[in-house]
């Protein structure tokens, strides 16, 4: 390959071919001749590059279109539409506005034309699968998916609605928005996205450029989804297909980047992004996400005012709870967003209505589903401060309800209220002494608190035992909004009375227990065990082993316990001590930290008990805690709601399905009274309503209930995918239930969840073919609960038999066997869904093994355990059940037996199943075979 | 391309990058039988996703990045191109075409980019920066505006070039008259 001059002349060469390309074609001959002297003889070389082709075609090179290999024109027909007009092109392939050439509605789409190289061999059938549940989203801030399909010459398209919109970002630049009017706009992002985590359905790449917004202000999210629609599906490039298609590196969030699983905390993020974008004009990572640390909007704000219209008020807006707000959605630790986009936007209507924002608290976890709140037995905070301004006296009032063994000391009492109130009432005075640039009138009542609490540390230096009791109420007002600030305050008061008072002082003790407490309502397990384990020798010697103390200490480290596996009989022996303790006492209802603990070790039997399934035993608790609690605590219709809920789920783990119904729906009625339908307790119940109806097999009205529901959060995904998994629609569940599994190692709270989620997931990857992974899953599920769970409950017989079915499943058949024996030999007899599911899996096995003799000795004991369960079940056990039987009639020559028990199975497979799933194609592929033999 | 230059100029993120361009550029190929379109922004920007990570590239900035990406897509490209080559006298014929070649109206035989990869060799000594330009634009895919912002020039002096560098590359890739 020749230069086209030699390097000795390049320089000169170079020059001039600047100059020549500067001409039109026609000039060049001209500028040529006019060339003298030493440039003369560079004219050859010169005119071999600029004489080879003209400029035009040259020009050619800069072409921007996208590939040309297809070349569409306006008038053709793609499937039902005609195209009219091309309105964009990318590295995928072109959108053209089109509209239905047939008879269908006059309307015109968005016509999405990727190129089908791109898409690999087998996207006719994931357009199939992912089609109908994309087309389903139907939501006006989503542009809607109408149809996938392809051409008769195979071109694919995606029929979108088309969006006459702008990007949100050049949207508010034009309309130069003010800052509510930017919030209200991602609210109405938020809002789609909701709609569609709900459904399990990830963006994946929220970017501005595909969040639209029309002349009429609605905001139109694009691109549902369909990087899923579009990217590669085979197991072999399971990084790619997890990452999807490329996606834009500056709103991916740092799991996408190192390959972890697409979650909707990946969409949060991409959110978080925009909504820093749209404050301040900017992105939050300069350099992408290659820098470290983020500058928050607060700082940029100076540089990017001008964006926004109230400038004004810029600094301090952003300052603070928007900043949080933002803060937590681009935590690069996925659990510590926002759950859910529900959540998300909750938060941002706080921020506008002025309101204390969840973000707020560092570290901020979820609850469980636990509504009991343990240590607010009556203390308003208005009551509070108004005893505090009210007088001395009120001062003992207070000390009695926070630590049992200060009362004694009255006299001191009086003279150190005064000085508390006096303090208080400081705080809200003007002309104050200490600065600040702020007058009190305009401050936040959290910014007087704040102000308070840094006060407090020097106004009472030396009156130390004043100062703990300031603390003490300081630490509760912080608690109704913010738990994480009072543990700190109450960690401090701690350290003040052991200064004071020694380690073995009975109150600082109580002062022990009440932080512990606290601990582990924060679920900071960790400290608690470790403080536990300090003070224990303490309480022992201080208190003895048949105080209130004592019993106190025990439920407590039950309760930091519970999330280690192997810890069920110190748990039962702990509970049953304190149980004993707190009966055998005259409580009254001053002694609320005994109170407290007495209630929470009630309600943490029930939970064992449940756990062991010994479900009549659980109930009997669960009454009793509703006494105890009844005698103690004013009558609180939330705390109510929240007994109605374990009664509830207790009564469904019972397998009292219609039972249960009717209590979600009582308890639907009056939390949509009491907390509204967007509170935890209504969706809740709700979400557990659908899932009865799944397991009753009427999908339809599983699918409904589940439309209707709000939630994205943890529990709602957990139950959803369920659900699915129970549909046989397991490959769709896979992601959730991977994102709940990671969260529930991170968030440890109950031991046993884990393995249940392990368990689904387990059958979930099954369903999705990924055979790997679940003999994985599934075999360290049925170990966990082998190792961990109670023996011969319905949950560890369960994952044994899940594990066996698997086997069976892969052809080894030995193998299932013995772990289906083992099984039935578990449950002794007992009639109940898994044992008759072990006997059927059984009976496939002896089949497979040639041992029709057994295979018919254990179907039809399938049979009749089924009968005999007065549980209800998942109906869809008994159509594994009936199958396993007509298989083995078949294998002995029973056709018309066979025949009809099949016919069975198939239309109830037809009915409660999703459709292409593995049961009811079992059922139909038995059918085949019964007719085609006679 | 010699492995000391490279290594001298891009040290350690060479040794991250080109595996996993390499890996990817051979997955997609591996799916989409012969006659394969490598999307090659997508490539790299998928690369790029996977190896961020990396500590060495916490120090380079995103248009010191394309740069590094597109030399080892360029690399990358002709590996594949020689090794079909080398298949294809065991009989299976499989061609590899680039989408920028089509987006360019550059003829697409099968071993135009062995060829453009020889000329920008030439031309790297006296037009360092067209051959930037041309690997950037040819074997890395990107836009306009990225590979200017990446060469620190204006749009209006990258389109100049391109001028430029087109010209050359046909004059060079021409059959020789005579």
């Amino acid at each position: 390959m020749a230069l086209p001059c030699p390097p000795e002349d390049w320089p000169r060469f170079s020059a001039l071919l600047d100059q020549g390309l500067g001409l039109k074609h026609a000039e060049l001959e001209t500028w040529f001749a006019e060339l003298d002297g030493d440039d003369a003889h560079l004219v050859p070389f010169l005119a071999g590059v600029l004489l080879g082709a003209d400029n035009a075609e040259t020009a050619a090179f800069l072409r921007q279109s996208a590939l040309a290999s297809e070349d569409f024109v306006p008038g053709d027909r793609i499937g039902p539409y005609a195209l009219v007009a091309r309105i964009g092109a990318g590295g995928m392939g072109e959108v053209w506005r089109a509209r239905r050439a047939d008879d269908g509605p006059k309307r015109e789409v968005a016509l999405k034309l990727p190129h089908a190289a791109f898409l690999g061999p087998a996207y006719k059938r994931r357009f199939a699968r992912e089609r109908d549940v994309l087309a389903a989203l139907s939501h006006p801030n989503i542009a809607q998916l109408y149809e996938a399909g392809a051409s008769i010459e195979g071109h694919p398209f995606l029929a979108l609605e088309l969006v006459e919109g702008v990007p949100i970002t050049s949207y508010c630049q034009a309309q130069a928005s003010s800052l509510a009017q930017r919030i209200a706009l991602l609210r109405q992002v938020l809002a789609g996205l909701s709609y569609a985590h709900q459904r399990l359905i990830v963006h994946r790449d929220i970017k501005p450029g595909n969040v639209l917004v029309t002349p009429e202000g609605r905001v139109k999210l694009l691109d549902f989804g369909i990087a899923k629609l579009l990217g590669p599906a085979d197991d072999e490039d399971a990084l790619l297909t997890q990452m999807g298609r490329a996606a834009t590196p500056a709103y991916a969030p740092p799991e996408q980047l190192s390959g972890g699983a697409i979650t909707v905390a990946a969409d949060i993020y991409a959110a978080g992004v925009l909504l820093f974008e749209l404050c301040t004009g900017a992105r939050p990572f300069v350099a992408g996400p290659l820098a470290e640390g983020a500058p928050l909007a607060s700082s940029r704000a100076d540089a990017k005012a001008a964006c926004i219209k109230d400038t004004r008020d810029l600094p301090r807006q952003l300052r603070g709870d928007l900043d949080s707000i933002i803060a937590c959605t681009l935590s690069p630790d996925p659990p510590a967003r926002y759950l859910s986009a529900t959540a998300f936007d909750d938060d941002l209507e706080r921020w506008q209505r002025g309101l204390p924002v969840r973000a707020r608290r560092i570290g901020w976890r979820t609850r469980t589903q636990k509504f009991v709140r343990r240590n607010r037995l009556g203390v308003a905070l208005a009551g509070v401060l108004a005893l505090s301004l009210a007088g001395g006296t009120a001062g003992i009032a207070w000390q009695a309800h926070r630590a049992e063994g200060e009362a004694r000391r009255a006299e001191a009492q009086a003279a150190r209220a005064t000085a508390i109130k006096d303090f208080m009432i400081a705080l809200f005075e003007a002309g104050d002494p200490h600065g600040g640039a702020k007058h009190p009138d305009e401050m936040t009542a959290r910014e007087l608190l704040d102000r308070g609490a840094d006060r407090a540390e020097k106004a009472f230096a030396r009156d130390v035992p004043a100062k703990i009791e300031l603390f003490a109420t300081l630490g509760q007002i912080y608690d109704t909004f913010d738990s994480d600030r009072a543990l700190k305050v109450w960690s401090r008061r701690l350290e003040l009375a052991r200064q004071l008072h020694g380690d073995d002082d009975p109150a600082v003790l109580h002062d022990s227990l009440d932080l512990v407490e606290s601990l582990a309502q924060s679920i900071d397990y960790q400290a608690a065990r470790t403080e536990l384990d300090r003070i224990r020798p303490k309480i022992i010697l201080r208190f003895g082993t048949d105080s209130l103390e004592w019993a106190r200490w025990l439920t407590e480290r039950t309760d930091a316990i519970r999330n280690l596996h192997g810890m069920r009989d110190e748990i039962d022996r702990n509970l049953a001590a304190a149980i004993k303790i707190f009966a055998s006492h005259q409580l009254d209802k001053t002694q609320t930290g005994s109170v407290s603990a007495y209630v929470s070790s009630l309600y943490l039997l029930e939970i064992q008990q449940a756990d062991a399934e010994q479900f009549e035993a659980a109930l009997k608790t669960l009454r009793e805690m509703r006494t105890t609690m009844a005698r103690f605590i004013p009558d609180d219709p939330l705390e109510r709601l929240d007994y109605l809920y374990t009664l509830a789920t207790l009564t469904e783990r019972q397998g009292k399905l219609d039972a249960a119904d009717s209590l979600y729906d009582s308890i639907e009625r009056q939390s949509e009274h009491l907390v509204g339908r967007l509170s935890q307790v209504y969706q809740s119940a709700l979400l557990h309503r659908a899932l009865l109806a799944g397991l009753r097999g009427d999908r339809d009205r599983a699918q409904a209930l589940f439309g209707t529901t709000k939630t994205g959060g943890g529990l709602a995904r957990r139950i959803y995918a369920a659900y699915l998994v129970a549909i046989g629609r397991g490959a769709d569940a896979v992601a959730p239930l991977q994102a709940a599994l990671a969260a529930t190692r991170q968030q440890a709270q109950d031991e046993d969840i884990e393995r249940r989620i392990e368990a689904t997931l387990g059958e979930a990857l099954a369903q999705d073919g990924k055979n790997a992974e679940a003999r994985n899953m599934l075999r360290t599920a049925r170990d966990a609960f082998l190792r961990w769970g109670v023996p011969g409950t319905a949950a560890t017989l369960g994952a044994e038999e899940r594990w066996a079915n698997f086997l069976l499943d892969q052809g080894e058949a030995a193998a299932a066997a013995a772990e289906f024996r083992a099984v039935l030999a578990q449950s002794q007899g007992a009639p109940s869904a898994p044992a008759a599911r072990a006997a059927a899996g059984l009976a496939l096995a002896a089949l497979a093994s040639g041992d029709m003799r057994s295979a018919d000795a254990s179907s039809a004991d399938a049979l009749r355990r089924l009968q005999a369960t007065t549980q209800e079940y998942d109906v869809r056990v008994r159509i594994d059940v009936w199958l396993a039987r007509a298989e083995a009639l078949r294998a002995l020559g029973r056709a018309a037996e066979a025949r009809d028990i099949a016919r069975r199975a198939a239309s109830a497979a037809d009915a409660e199943d999703a459709a292409g799933t593995a049961q009811p194609a079992r059922a139909h592929a038995l059918l085949a075979r019964l007719a085609a033999s006679p | 391309m010699q492995d000391d230059a490279r290594d001298a100029e891009f040290g350690s993120i060479w040794k991250e990058l080109y595996p996993e361009l390499k890996q990817l550029a051979r997955a997609r190929l591996r799916r989409s039988g012969p006659n394969t379109l490598l999307e090659t922004a997508g490539l790299v920007n998928e690369a790029y996703l996977r190896v961020s990570g990396a500590a060495a590239l916490r120090a380079v900035s995103p248009e010191k990045f394309l740069a590094y990406a597109a030399r080892a897509m360029r690399s990358v490209v002709i590996d594949m191109v020689r090794e079909r080559q080398a298949l294809r006298r065991g009989g299976d014929l499989q061609s590899v075409t680039l989408d920028t070649a089509i987006i360019d109206g550059v003829p697409a035989a099968e071993d135009t980019p062995l060829r453009i990869d020889e000329a920008l060799q030439e031309l790297a000594a006296l037009e360092p920066r067209l051959a930037r330009l041309v690997e950037m634009r040819y074997f890395g895919g990107f836009a306009e505006a990225e590979i200017a912002a990446s060469l620190g020039v204006t749009d209006r002096t990258l389109r100049r070039d391109w001028l430029k560098a087109s010209a050359l590359l046909r004059a060079m890739l021409q059959p020789q008259a005579g």
